[in-house]
């Protein structure tokens, strides 16, 4: 009803009904060619967010499809990439949230004694152990480390290190004070560097 | 020695840091061996992280993002139709938005002062909201009434009002 009388008033200012089926389309031609552009950024943030590319691809077409419900307010010339950031890292927020008020238990991701998931202790077990190469080898590593991150900081990292974005472009993207993400950031790169150890000499003894 | 340096080392890292505190930790670094190397590890995490490799989307993802995000868009179509007529209306056209409301104004005030209610009034949108606004209209002011069928029939929906 609300939806019918706005229609009704805003009728002499708006398109008339039979017009906007052309006009959604034109939008998500627009909006698609957008995505397409920075389909690999997109893809990069999602896969580091959510761990795995099952949730990942979730993650990246779940932002996407909220982005486009948001397309009006995109200012075409500012940074697509960072501005659909701004919704996935919402979105993955949400995500998590939902998960951890209704938890599952994976059989694909068994548990050690302390609740820690012993993928990490295995790397990625999916991986055919022929083509592990040691760069494959070393990503799985970093990933997990990356997945046990909490969630805030793992985004940070994400954004600054992975995507490169500066202090105040990531505190734009979640929606908090730079000073936070100084905070978030050392305290993320802290933990990786804990968890990382063995790993970090290895480089730094090679080189 | 001086205090040490652990919590700013991120942001000497990025370069985040102004002139006197970049040189009060290259001073410390220098003279402390704990903090130089945590430095050290921090540098080989972003390192690490830089160098991972570009994961690659499983084959058809873009496909199945088109076929959702089409469906998403053909089940909204009238939620972002009202949504961008707003917008359209308020964001794009600030002149038109401004004229309208105007008139709105010009035309409902004396109305307001006739039946002796000033202040905004509490008016449930029912399905009557907009019929008793319109016959309040015509009976008090018949150029009020022309005024306000002008500019709403350019556009009347096809389907009555549910």
């Amino acid at each position: 009803m609300a939806e019918a009388v706005s229609s009704l008033v805003l009728g002499g200012m708006t398109v008339s009904p039979d017009a906007a089926e052309p006009r959604t389309a034109h939008r998500l031609a627009a909006f698609e060619e957008l995505v397409l552009r920075h389909q690999s950024q997109i893809y990069r943030v999602a896969y580091r967010l959510a761990g795995n590319h099952d949730d990942a691809e979730d993650l990246a077409q779940e932002a996407i499809i909220e982005a486009f419900r948001a397309f009006d307010r995109y200012q075409p010339g500012t940074y697509f990439d960072r501005w659909l950031f701004r919704i996935m890292s919402r979105t993955y927020i949400d995500t998590v949230r939902r998960r951890n008020r209704r938890p599952t238990v994976s059989l694909d991701a068994p548990m050690g004694p302390d609740g820690d998931p012993l993928v990490t202790v295995m790397g990625d077990s999916k991986e055919d152990p022929q083509q592990m190469t040691e760069a494959v080898d070393l990503d799985g590593t970093v990933q997990a480390a990356l997945d046990r991150l909490p969630e805030e900081f793992r985004t940070a990292v994400v954004l600054a290190d992975i995507e490169g974005l500066p202090y105040d472009e990531v505190a734009n993207v979640l929606r908090c004070p730079v000073g936070t993400v100084r905070s978030r950031l050392h305290r993320a790169r802290q933990m990786l560097r804990e968890a990382l150890g063995p790993h970090l000499r290895g480089r730094r003894g090679s080189r | 020695m001086s205090p040490h340096v652990s919590d700013r080392l991120s942001e000497y890292m990025d370069g985040a840091l102004g002139v006197q505190d970049v040189e009060r930790v290259r001073a410390h670094l220098d003279t402390c061996p704990a903090c130089l190397q945590e430095y050290r590890g921090l540098q080989d995490v972003q390192q690490l992280l830089r160098g991972l490799p570009a994961p690659h989307p499983r084959e058809g993802f873009m496909e199945r993002t088109h076929w959702r995000l089409a469906r998403a868009a053909a089940a909204h179509p009238a939620r972002a139709r009202f949504l961008s007529g707003l917008r359209e209306a308020f964001a794009v056209r600030p002149f038109r938005v401004a004229l309208v409301a105007g008139a709105l104004v010009v035309v409902a005030l004396p109305i307001v002062w006739m039946t002796g209610s000033m202040g905004p009034r509490e008016v449930p949108l029912d399905s009557d909201a907009y019929v008793r606004h319109y016959v309040m209209l015509s009976v008090d002011r018949p150029l009020a009434d022309e005024a306000t069928s002008t500019f709403v029939s350019s556009d009347l929906p096809e389907q009555p009002i549910r």
